[in-house]
């Protein structure tokens, strides 16, 4: 056999044929987190707290016919009732309504303070970490001396810049927030980078964008998430605090923040007020801690604590 | 070792320079003018304006502020006309420094405590307890327990004063809803800790050798265990400071977290500013401060 016959071959189809890439089982990965997730009873009661409270938060305020901001001077400071099932306020405006009103302004700057600050996070993390050297060196001192101030007073010293809203709060968190994940990150980057499957990848001639395509971002995205749900109650916690001293939510606008804060005002007298906006709140954030500790421990078993 | 405090010196100093100078550009970007007023004719703001020295240009601003800084000297308020910010600073610490003393001592004793107790019961009823315990304390914000123990043992049951900080009475609301984050998190802390010494060369050499178990727990186990709690003794001091807000607004105390708040709500920004800055040296200088204890207990640190 001194030739080849060309007919011996048949070229592979490319568009049929699934390519295995080493690396990439991540649909296999989540599976997995979820069927560990799923046998942590706290934390899947968690998940449907969260889900219930997102639920009402959208059709809660339909569900009667009043408005959060409808003043009644005929019928104030109503406890609990059949008409009003979280009984009314100062201005006689339903309780019910105002308090789902103020889940979705809560829970709304929650979730996009979480994944804005994680996007920042991550970017400003992975570029320390993939760049090394003095890049590396003056991001992390700015991190260093920027977490030695609790974020609290960052966020208020913003809040006077920006001025108050849902916008200028989400903007406070998002720019005050991301120090954490992007230590984290990078820490994540520099142990992927020294993994055998990107040296054997790097080996194989990948290029830096499919280095971080494949190898880094999908193995960070994992804690990254966990981190982001802790954070989202330091959200729900941060937007409390600033509409209590008066720089969050401006009214008629309400949030569960300033429902507690009137509720602290008059608890003398209408305890309810307090009890009710003050159960969410705390409710809201033990799911979210649950759901974070259960998928911490579904993620990475290593990191329980 | 001499490196070791070296470094840390030296972040530290360019941390409070770092803090100085955002906290003085921010500030100066606040909308809103710290002497309006309908009453204030124009002639006379100016004139505040030039007695307060805000006419000179930012840069000769920004080197009189880090020159009076460095002298120890914070400025005048704006909004209590004729106060100092030290003044304020020297009358206000005494009550928060107090109430974050107890706060602090209430939560290292109790927390160590429970997290001890809850190691030792590992996947007991005891254990369960401690666990959710912490995930309360974690996850109930500090206004909220402040709010229901104000009403509960204020107002309904009428046992314990409401506001106000002048007796032992008076201390024990305050400084237990302070406490209790930060207490939450060290148990958390110290169980964790707990249980990863448990299984240690030296935990097994100790059973061999045939010491009795509380031996084993106080001389090997906790001793050991106690080390990584160290690190977060900074973090918890951050977290009463900041908690301190809120539980100084709620309970009516005239300490540093009240007036920042006060401060914050009048635009005062000259009194903003002081107050930040003495928080932010506070802390890098306790966080400093637990650097430099861990630096001596565990060598592995200062060697790194």
């Amino acid at each position: 056999m001194s030739e080849l016959d060309d007919q011996l071959f048949t070229p592979i189809d490319l568009s049929r044929k699934k390519i295995v890439v080493p690396g990439t089982t991540t649909i296999a990965f989540w599976s997995d987190v979820w069927q560990r997730f799923r046998r942590n009873k706290p934390a899947l009661i968690g998940m449907v707290i969260i889900l219930l409270f997102l639920f009402f938060a959208i059709f809660g305020p339909s569900m009667v016919h009043y408005s959060y901001d409808k003043v009644n001077l005929l019928s104030t400071y109503q406890f609990p009732s059949k008409e009003h099932w979280f009984g009314t306020d100062v201005l006689g405006r339903d309780i019910w309504c105002r308090v789902w009103v103020g889940a979705r302004v809560s829970l709304f700057i929650a979730v996009v303070s979480a994944f804005s600050q994680m996007f920042i996070g991550i970017i400003i993390g992975s570029i320390s970490g993939l760049s090394g050297g003095k890049m590396d060196m003056f991001i992390m001192r700015l991190v260093d001396i920027l977490i030695a101030i609790p974020f609290l007073i960052w966020v208020s010293l913003l809040m006077l810049v920006l001025g108050s809203g849902i916008l200028p709060i989400i903007l406070a968190f998002s720019l005050t927030q991301w120090k954490e994940m992007a230590r984290l990150v990078r820490g994540e980057v520099l142990r992927l980078k020294e993994t055998e499957f990107t040296i054997a990848a790097k080996g194989m001639g990948a290029s830096t964008g499919w280095l971080i395509k494949k190898h880094i971002f999908p193995n960070v995205l994992p804690v990254t998430l966990v981190m982001s749900t802790f954070q989202a109650t330091n959200a729900i916690f941060g937007e409390a605090f600033l509409s209590y001293i008066g720089l969050g939510i401006q009214p008629p606008m309400t949030s569960w923040g300033k429902l507690v804060a009137s509720g602290i005002a008059e608890m003398h007298h209408y305890p309810y007020m307090l009890f009710i906006p003050a159960a969410f709140i705390s409710l809201t954030m033990l799911s979210l801690q649950l759901i974070g500790d259960g998928l911490r421990n579904a993620i990475d078993p290593k990191m329980r604590l | 070792m001499l490196k070791y405090i070296l470094n840390r010196v030296i972040v530290t100093i360019l941390t409070m320079f770092v803090l100085v100078t955002v906290t003085f550009f921010l500030l100066r970007l606040v909308p809103g003018d710290p002497f309006a007023g309908p009453k204030v004719a124009p002639e006379i703001k100016e004139r505040l304006r030039i007695h307060y020295g805000l006419d000179k240009p930012l840069v000769e601003q920004y080197i009189i502020y880090i020159k009076n800084i460095l002298r120890g000297d914070f400025g005048y308020s704006l909004a209590k006309r004729g106060h100092r910010v030290n003044k304020v600073i020297k009358d206000a610490f005494p009550w928060s420094l107090d109430l974050g003393i107890r706060a602090m001592i209430i939560s290292i004793v109790f927390g160590i405590f429970f997290g001890i107790v809850a190691a030792l019961n590992r996947g007991k009823p005891m254990d369960y307890l401690t666990v959710i315990l912490v995930l309360i304390g974690i996850s109930v914000p500090s206004f909220v327990v402040a709010a229901l123990l104000q009403y509960f043992f204020g107002v309904y049951l009428r046992i314990l004063p409401v506001a106000r900080y002048e007796s032992f009475y008076h201390t024990l609301m305050p400084s237990f809803a302070l406490s209790l984050g930060t207490m939450a998190a060290i148990a958390r802390y110290m169980r964790a800790s707990m249980l990863e010494v448990v299984t240690a060369d030296y935990i097994k050499t100790a059973k061999a050798k045939g010491l009795r178990y509380i031996q084993i727990v106080t001389r090997h186990q906790i001793r050991n265990a106690l080390f990584p709690v160290l690190t977060i003794l900074g973090p918890a001091v951050a977290m009463v400071l900041t908690g301190s807000f809120i539980i100084e607004t709620i309970f009516a105390i005239p300490g540093l977290g009240r007036h920042y708040v006060i401060a914050m709500q009048n635009l005062d920004y000259t009194l903003v500013m002081g107050l930040t800055l003495f928080f932010g040296f506070f802390l890098i200088l306790m966080n400093l401060l637990v650097d430099f204890i861990y630096g001596l207990v565990d060598p592995r640190v200062r060697h790194n």
